[in-house]
């Protein structure tokens, strides 16, 4: 494993109990964050991206299970081998977490000075005095203007961009290792998320931090993120350096999910063309790939196995596959539903372009 | 300050209200107070010179003036049975009835904010169950009954605590807890129990919040989210009921001082009432009147005080 990780997953399973059958909101999830990098982390609401976001941050809700041999390495620490104390002062320590909403992810009833300063006095022990200087600079960091003065207000007496800086300068306070970053900009206007997206790169550079950026929206993080994943009903379905993934993008879901959006550029020419039908139950079972029924390119393979995430490099290319099938003159020169063996790869390693995906776009078919 | 003056005009009001209202109504009573003075012997003659003497002759609307003016000279006048100043009555009675209502709510509170509390923490955990379990059938009891069984078992056959009687403050601390616990604890078992079930309720709903999902990954401890972050944001269900029962047990402990001879404000309306003693009721309707206003003012300087979204700035509010 490269010393150059901060934080690898492997195999992560995140199962909520719920009336309605278990949710299975994070399936088999590998990936990995380098050093003062960021890793983007791209899907529609309800993927399990949240969920992923709270299980790394240790805050998953009660009764959720994690079920299998999965495996989080975080520093050099194996986190399964934590035990729950040493864990506690993992998070809000060396592990910050911003979330989505920064109306209601700070208290109400404390002031804003008191909730910045509070994981400090928890984790670090440093005294009241020490604490408020460092709040002060923590907020004049994340851009809050008149900072001192400021430390008295509560919540309500700040704008919502105002509220996510602090909320952001609650998750530096005590210099995370790894920032968590959950849809940090869905509830601001526009020009405030670019504000904020600016600021999170500013304060990677100053801290060398790395980020896990976590969106609905794959052009916000374009220009912003090392790596970008893309999540699709609890499984990463392609994942690659964000210039290679926009590239050549070989999940049609991630294709998709860019072509939905609206462009600033160019001028909207009739409806944007959305993603047709829901994204799959994930309290039911899911048999083959999980976009298939969605995907205007799935065939009967897609429909019954679920294709593995492998890297580009070492996916058979479907013309390769059978390179003496002979003439090649449509389907049934498929290969036979057998799918590739996964090749044993690094799971840890982000370097490669890797996708899911039986029959992935811009490659010839055959 | 705008604040202050309007809650002043309401107390104003209201206090002008159910005075009136406690004449109109005593004077529909079916029965007389010359009548009980005088007794069943009387004659014709000696009723009427005691009207005479009482002022009862005079209309309604002018013995209620003739008390208003007194009242607000702060003559409340003397009872019509007794001949006791209506003041000196009150300034007897009302300590009995603010000790036990204090320590009522007390009791209450120490058992409801531990269970409550222990119950939202894991809600449906067999401890959250038993709770609720006792809770409901304690608070299916009325507090007379409980005052019963309690004066039975800590009286007659443990005989830890008086039965009846009530020694003042200035006595001894201990005499004076002594006569007061089991009437303060019948209150208190059967009160608890509501204020448990909102504290329970406020603070679940509170727990699912965000901000709470932001002091877990601060890294904090259990304890410190429940008592820093979730239970100030979770109280004002509880303060709104604390203040409802003290101002109800102003007035309506009165089984239970009756029950255990305490000589507190709702015995002394309960006589008064009976007797159709003008200036004794209105006096007692007076004074409830008065706590009441007070307590509602004091539970919204606790909202103020509990959550700053809620402060006043300004005349509005």
């Amino acid at each position: 494993m490269s010393a150059n990780l901060l934080l690898s997953v492997e195999n992560l399973t995140v199962r909520l109990p719920s009336r309605h059958g278990t949710v299975r909101a994070v399936e088999r999830v590998s990936f990995a964050i380098e050093k003062g990098k960021t890793l983007a982390l791209v899907g529609e609401s309800g993927c399990g991206k949240s969920m992923l976001c709270r299980a790394l941050a240790g805050i998953l809700p009660g009764g959720a299970q994690l079920p299998g041999a999965w495996r989080m390495t975080f520093d050099g620490r194996n986190l399964a081998r934590l035990s729950p104390k040493e864990l506690t002062r993992l998070r809000g320590n060396e592990i910050g977490i911003v979330l989505q909403n920064p109306l209601a992810s700070l208290n109400p009833v404390h002031t804003i000075g008191r909730q910045v300063s509070e994981p400090m006095l928890y984790h670090l022990g440093i005294a009241a005095s020490e604490a408020k200087r460092r709040t002060v600079e923590l907020l004049q960091a994340v851009g809050i203007p008149q900072a001192e003065p400021r430390m008295k207000c509560y919540p309500h007496q700040l704008s919502g961009g105002m509220r996510q800086r602090v909320a952001i300068a609650i998750a530096l306070s005590c210099d995370p290792k790894l920032l968590i970053a959950d849809e940090p900009t869905t509830a601001l206007d526009v020009t405030v998320q670019a504000e904020i997206l600016d600021l999170l790169g500013r304060l990677q550079r100053d801290r060398g931090m790395s980020i896990l950026l976590v969106s609905h929206d794959l052009a916000l993080v374009a220009g912003r993120a090392h790596h970008t994943a893309v999540m699709y009903a609890g499984r990463i379905v392609e994942e690659a350096p964000t210039p290679e993934l926009f590239a050549g993008m070989r999940m049609p879901y991630t294709r998709a999910l860019l072509e939905a959006l609206p462009r600033i550029d160019a001028p909207v020419l009739g409806p944007l063309p959305a993603i047709v039908g829901q994204p799959p139950n994930l309290a039911a079972p899911i048999v083959g790939c999980a976009f298939a029924p969605r995907c205007a390119y799935a065939r009967d393979l897609c429909r019954e196995q679920e294709p593995s995430l492998l890297e580009a490099a070492l996916l058979p290319r479907l013309d390769q596959a059978e390179p003496e099938a002979g003439v090649a003159t449509g389907f049934e020169s498929l290969p036979k539903p057998e799918p590739p063996r996964p090749p044993t790869l690094d799971p840890g390693s982000p370097f490669h372009h890797r996708y899911a995906c039986w029959f992935p776009v811009g490659e010839e078919m055959p | 300050m705008h604040f202050l003056i309007r809650k002043s005009l309401h107390l104003v009001l209201v206090a002008l209200a159910v005075t009136a209202i406690t004449f109109v109504m005593l004077d529909h009573m079916p029965v007389s107070i010359e009548h009980e003075i005088t007794g069943r012997f009387a004659t014709e003659a000696d009723v009427r010179s005691l009207r005479e003497q009482l002022g009862l002759n005079a209309s309604l609307p002018v013995r209620y003036g003739r008390w208003l003016s007194g009242a607000l000279r702060g003559e409340l006048g003397r009872s019509l049975s007794t001949g006791e100043p209506v003041g000196q009555a009150l300034a007897a009675s009302l300590p009995v009835t603010l000790e036990l209502l204090l320590l009522a709510q007390l009791l209450a509170l120490a058992l409801a904010l531990p269970v409550g509390i222990a119950a939202a923490w894991r809600p449906g955990s067999w401890w959250d169950r038993l709770s609720g379990t006792i809770g409901f059938g304690l608070a299916s009891l009325p507090p007379f009954a409980l005052a019963v069984v309690l004066m039975f078992l800590f009286s007659l056959r443990l005989r830890w605590l008086p039965a009846t009687g009530f020694t003042p403050l200035s006595v001894g601390w201990w005499q004076n807890l002594r006569g007061l616990l089991l009437p303060a604890l019948s209150i208190a078992l059967v009160e608890w129990v509501t204020l448990m079930q909102v504290l329970r309720s406020d603070l679940i709903a509170t727990l699912q919040e965000d901000f709470i999902l932001l002091a877990r990954a601060k890294g904090l401890p259990g304890w410190r989210i429940m008592f820093r972050h979730a239970l100030r944001p979770s109280c004002f269900s509880l303060i709104t009921l604390v203040g409802l029962h003290g101002g109800n047990l102003l007035g309506g402990a009165v089984l239970i001082e009756n029950i255990f001879s305490l000589p507190g404000l709702g015995r002394l309306l309960l006589t008064g009432l009976f007797s159709q003693d003008y200036p004794v009721v209105a006096g007692c309707v007076l004074v409830i009147a008065l706590g009441y206003v007070l307590v509602t003012f004091s539970v919204d300087l606790c909202y103020g005080a509990l959550d700053p979204r809620l402060r006043r700035e300004g005349a509005d509010g």
